[in-house]
């Protein structure tokens, strides 16, 4: 629960949550760059389990603000773990950290809404509220928005659910609705079934796989399937499908902890390919056994 | 220091540990740090001026939350503010 800080000492993990809120909003302010603060300490009350604590810090970045936001980060001393491309399925955020704060999960987009990024922001940031993080005040989305947020997340990972008994089943049928409306104009239907759990009711949409790989678990080489399904286009589908075999190697610094040798790199990547043709096998037998006359 | 008024730098974040560390107070300047933790008697103090007035204010406080007499903690009291100044974690006004 606690983690050495720089210069010595220790500060508890949800403390210092809180802190590196607030000092991401200062870099911010400093940059000219608007930002909402999302999850753990900048949802509003009534949202938020008292006793669950965050491990990190998480944000979404204006449109278009991000190289400001990012070079803010820098020059304050923060390093760049793992980028927009190898972050996650979803390439919405890049995680930076800093010997003192911790982690900071920088978010381009959050993802579910396939509406234009700047009406999902516009959305999200409507109401101008603010919540005290360590007595800074923070910009955070709207209450609707925050709960879309958290049903989104549920979506795609597991430990998110938590967060459900709060945000989506003690709510009003109402405030609900507004949600569900939210999630409408926000073109986010699939991202909102996968988080209640009803992804079966979404038809035709090509990023359904990636939500349930995501919210129901799957092998490597399912979730890879569903990421070039997903795909926007063939070039994009070319660039999963050459990422499935190559180490990626900002999660492998993360793992080290620090940043990988070139041999550390040449074990991996034969790991990787050896996995990859694993989980190929099993697929090819286990289509054969099913496909076998009785 | 007698007279002025001492208040949290504008540049400050705070707050208090959680439910098992309660008595103490975590502070930084913003936005570089680094983070000063402030342990029980320490973090008392800060509170005390945290809620702004001066120096007397604070011994009254302090005084008040440790149920210490006043003529025993107000030379500490005052030497810890003065430092609490000098880290920029508090400002006169």
């Amino acid at each position: 629960m606690e983690d050495r800080v720089a210069g010595g000492g220790f500060i508890p993990l949800g403390t210092r949550v809180h802190l590196g809120h607030a000092v991401v909003q200062s870099i911010a302010h400093e940059a000219g760059v608007e930002l909402l603060h999302l999850k753990g300490p900048a949802l509003l009350p009534g949202l938020r389990d008292a006793d669950r604590i965050s491990s990190d810090v998480d944000v979404l970045v204006k449109p278009g603000q991000l190289p400001s936001l990012l070079a803010g980060l820098t020059s304050h001393g923060w390093e760049q773990r793992s980028d927009f491309d190898s972050g996650s399925a979803f390439h919405h955020a890049a995680n930076w950290f800093h010997d003192n704060w911790g982690y900071v999960d920088v978010h381009a987009h959050w993802p579910g809404p396939r509406a234009d990024r700047e009406q999902v922001y516009a959305e999200f940031a409507a109401g101008g509220l603010t919540q005290e993080i360590a007595h800074v005040p923070c910009p955070v989305p709207n209450r609707t928005a925050q709960i879309l947020i958290l049903v989104l997340h549920a979506g795609r990972s597991p430990g998110g659910a938590a967060d459900l008994p709060l945000a989506w089943h003690a709510i009003s049928d109402d405030e609900q609705a507004e949600v569900r409306a939210m999630a409408t104009r926000l073109h986010a239907e699939t991202g909102l079934a996968a988080g209640l759990g009803v992804l079966d009711t979404i038809v035709g949409d090509p990023t359904a796989d990636l939500w349930r790989v995501h919210a129901r678990g799957g092998t490597r080489l399912e979730e890879w399937r569903a990421r070039v399904r997903a795909a926007p286009n063939r070039r994009e589908a070319a660039r999963v499908l050459a990422s499935a075999v190559l180490v990626n190697r900002d999660h492998l610094r993360m793992e080290l902890g620090h940043p990988p040798t070139r041999r550390e790199i040449v074990v991996r990547q034969a790991q990787r390919v050896r996995m990859l043709g694993k989980d190929i096998f099993r697929a090819v037998r286990s289509r054969a056994t099913r496909s076998e006359p009785r | 220091m007698s007279g002025e008024s001492f208040a949290v730098a504008d540049d400050v974040a705070w707050l208090p540990g959680m439910a098992w560390d309660s008595d103490t107070i975590y502070a930084t300047r913003l936005p570089d740090g680094p983070p000063v933790v402030l342990p029980a008697t320490a973090g008392l103090i800060f509170v005390a001026a945290a809620r702004g007035g001066t120096l007397e204010d604070i011994i009254d406080r302090v005084s008040e939350g440790s149920s210490v007499e006043r003529e025993v903690v107000q030379d500490d009291v005052a030497s810890f503010v003065a430092e609490l100044v000098s880290l920029g974690l508090l400002a006169r006004r």
